[in-house]
């Protein structure tokens, strides 16, 4: 499926606490943006995928819209990268020619929390583990950095490099939610939420709406941005064991993954000028960078440390926006639309200098990937 | 404990039997009467083999530590007069894996991750009970 399909279309609200608004009015306006970012009006879209906005048929009412096809999506982040793969199905097979995807989040006026009796993160099973105290997806993800310390000897510097990182990028994107730099020291004085992580290490609630428009290749020559090509996309899942850290970091979903879209994009890890890693914790950088070949299984930590995800000195700059631990936790909408900005040369002082290729990856239970580009 | 949490330990919740094992000094999972694969926490359905009917069965008490975490942050009343705890993630010789705590967390800077662990009981009324581990050398 390599390049039939391109983003003609993104938009995104404010992020930030929008106690005036709900999931249903940012997942609208950033619609809207879209639309005008695509040239199109809400009659051009055949297709609508509706991600986090609780009701698709209140959605379609308030926004007034009657597409061929509308498909509601919960709202994880594990989801975004399966929503764009959808769409890529959907207009590589001609069932659509243009589907919008809308995510709206009021999580944060909501007072969404992760952890506690209501948890879900574990599913049904979460019920077993409360009475020993256990429950969030943060504390699993501290699981998991546990073990990865104890086996490759990664130190907390590279969590911190992480962190201090995407908040320098942050420092150049006026959209982010998070804008005063923080040293490593910061880091080290930040509290423990669940230890070895800080709340540094923690991604940022937040209200705010994203949402993307997928169209045929075909309609890059009447399009006013360069086009942005869906290069390759593919997702795998690790949904049996879900409920435990996994033992492999998702390395057997990821090196799924990772073989089949290098293999349909014809690039390799060494093309990408930016990636942008599913971050809704800082370990998860490290399993991903690992997982699809950035560095050796093991090494993750020294490669962080060493500087290679800083946007104007390292090798591959990585979540140019601030990410979901200093930008906002947009579930992955506002990594894919920093990439959509990146591959026009429309991001502006965070603007990377390498090649146009910039490559998406969500390590979780179900595990995704996505290679944009400037060339098909 | 404390009613909200312990109202997950009931004898008519899904994993009541394993509570109360225990109780009683027991650490019981569920096996499949078809394929006789073993499953915790319990689900109505063998994942291996699909059948619906299953014992539940004692299995042996010694693991190791596969990982741990300190919470530092209440997410449940009832813990938090004891911050900061630990959770640890062990692995039963028979391959359960399971979630829970330390019996003593003193002079603990981190558990020693690969370390042997053994059970040992916690009551929590007449009822039910918790798995706590001890590491094997230390005590």
């Amino acid at each position: 499926m390599r390049s039939k399909a391109i983003v003609t279309g993104v938009g995104a609200t404010e992020f930030g606490t929008l106690s005036t608004e709900d999931a249903y009015t940012l997942g609208a306006r950033a619609l809207n943006l879209a639309l005008d970012d695509a040239g199109m009006t809400k009659n051009d879209i055949d297709a609508l995928i509706v991600m986090r906005i609780p009701e698709y048929q209140r959605f379609s009412q308030l926004f007034g819209v009657d597409p061929d096809m509308v498909i509601p999506m919960p709202g994880q982040g594990r989801m975004s990268g399966i929503a764009m793969r959808v769409a890529c199905s959907l207009i590589a097979s001609g069932t659509a020619k243009n589907v919008a995807i809308t995510y709206g989040n009021d999580g944060k006026s909501a007072g969404a929390k992760y952890g506690g009796v209501a948890d879900r993160y574990a599913g049904n099973e979460g019920a077993v583990w409360f009475p020993y105290g256990m429950t969030s997806p943060g504390a699993v993800h501290a699981m998991l950095f546990s073990m990865h310390a104890h086996e490759y000897g990664t130190k907390p510097e590279a969590l911190a490099t992480i962190a201090t990182t995407f908040r320098d990028h942050a420092l150049l994107n006026p959209a982010a939610v998070m804008r005063k730099a923080i040293t490593s020291a910061d880091y080290g004085q930040a509290p423990f939420i669940a230890e070895p992580l800080r709340l540094f290490d923690y991604c940022l609630i937040n209200d705010g709406g994203v949402a993307v428009i997928v169209s045929r290749a075909s309609a890059a020559r009447d399009q006013k941005h360069p086009p942005v090509y869906i290069r390759a996309v593919d997702s795998a899942s690790a949904l049996t064991g879900a409920a435990f850290p996994p033992s492999d970091y998702w390395r057997g979903a990821m090196s799924k993954v990772g073989t089949s879209i290098y293999q349909t994009a014809d690039l390799r890890p060494e093309d990408m000028g930016a990636l942008m890693i599913y971050d809704n914790f800082s370990p998860t950088v490290l399993f991903s960078l690992e997982g699809f070949g950035y560095c050796p299984h093991g090494e993750s930590g020294a490669f962080v440390t060493e500087g290679n995800l800083a946007l104007k000195s390292g090798r591959f700059p990585t979540n140019t926006n601030g990410g979901h631990l200093s930008e906002s936790y947009m579930q992955g909408w506002g990594l894919i639309a920093e990439s959509v900005r990146q591959v026009r040369g429309a991001a502006d002082a965070r603007q990377i200098a390498g090649p146009r290729n910039v490559h998406y990856m969500c390590a979780s239970p179900i595990t995704s990937s996505i290679i944009f580009s400037d060339s098909p | 404990m404390m009613t909200g949490l312990l109202g997950l330990m009931s004898a008519d919740n899904p994993n009541g039997p394993h509570w109360q094992g225990a109780r009683a000094g027991k650490i019981f999972v569920q096996r499949c009467d078809c394929c006789l694969k073993t499953r915790f926490p319990a689900t109505p359905l063998c994942a291996n083999c699909a059948s619906k009917t299953s014992t539940w069965v004692e299995i042996g008490t010694t693991g190791r530590i596969v990982a741990w975490c300190r919470f530092h942050r209440a997410y449940f009343q009832e813990f938090k007069d004891k911050l900061p705890y630990i959770v640890i993630l062990v692995e039963l010789e028979t391959g359960i894996r399971l979630y829970a705590n330390l019996a003593t967390e003193k002079q603990m800077t981190q558990p020693p991750i690969g370390a042997t662990v053994t059970a040992v009981f916690e009551p929590l009324s007449d009822q039910v009970g918790l798995i706590k581990f001890r590491l094997k050398d230390i005590g």
